[in-house]
């Protein structure tokens, strides 16, 4: 998975009522813009390291989908 | 305190292709709760010995499946130069209660909430030797508080 600083990244929720969580990137600290990422979550403004996982969604500031 | 001070351990990995029964040895076996599964030097997941009680034996999966379908994902993780603030912050963000301590992308320790506890006990007791000597002996070289009475 690659992402660049200022693309989207949304967990999906896994339980019913469960909200997506999403956040900014800031930085990708792999070689190739891969994880991990530095993260600024919406909902807390934490900014912390991920490795995210296969339902992870990165998608770029225009919203088109990077990879995933 | 940098997390680097913290983290005296390091991360004991297993490849996401094995099984939860060899996980479980692995565990005994290094004596750790929580393993780091790597694919091809890739960080992809953590699992914990909790993990294999409420996932495996909490449900009824055999110990014969893959360590990858029992693991978490989307891991958290904190650099060895950061302060330890923000490893603070990480675990009360996220509720988790240890996390992968990476230089670069690679894993090179585990950090626990037990580690920062241990840490931070330290620290506070070196801050709070001075009022324990006072509290104990109280006054050591003063003259007696109160003047004798004369009847």
């Amino acid at each position: 998975m690659r992402a660049r600083p200022g693309s989207q990244l949304i967990i999906t929720g896994h339980h019913v009522g469960q909200p997506d969580r999403t956040g900014e990137v800031l930085e990708a600290r792999g070689p190739g813009d891969t994880a991990p990422f530095l993260v600024r979550w919406d909902d807390t403004g934490h900014v912390g390291l991920l490795f995210p996982g296969s339902d992870c969604v990165i998608k770029e500031l225009h919203r088109s989908e990077v990879t995933s | 305190m940098k997390v680097a001070d913290l983290s005296a351990r390091p991360a004991v990995t297993i490849s996401p292709d094995a099984t939860v029964a060899q996980a479980a040895t692995l565990m005994s076996r290094a004596g750790v709760g929580c393993l780091v599964v790597v694919d091809r030097d890739q960080l992809v997941g953590i699992v914990t010995d909790r993990d294999l009680v409420v996932r495996v034996l909490g449900t009824g999966v055999s110990p014969d499946v893959r360590i990858d379908s029992v693991m978490s994902t989307n891991v958290v993780a904190i650099d060895r130069h950061a302060d330890i603030r923000d490893a603070i912050s990480s675990f009360h963000h996220h509720a988790v209660r240890r996390m992968p301590v990476v230089d670069g992308d690679q894993v090179v320790g585990l950090v626990s909430l037990d580690d920062l506890i241990v840490a931070l006990s330290k620290v506070f007791a070196d801050v709070t030797h001075g009022m324990t000597a006072q509290l104990v002996f109280p006054h050591g070289n003063d003259e007696p508080p109160v003047p004798a009475l004369r009847c």
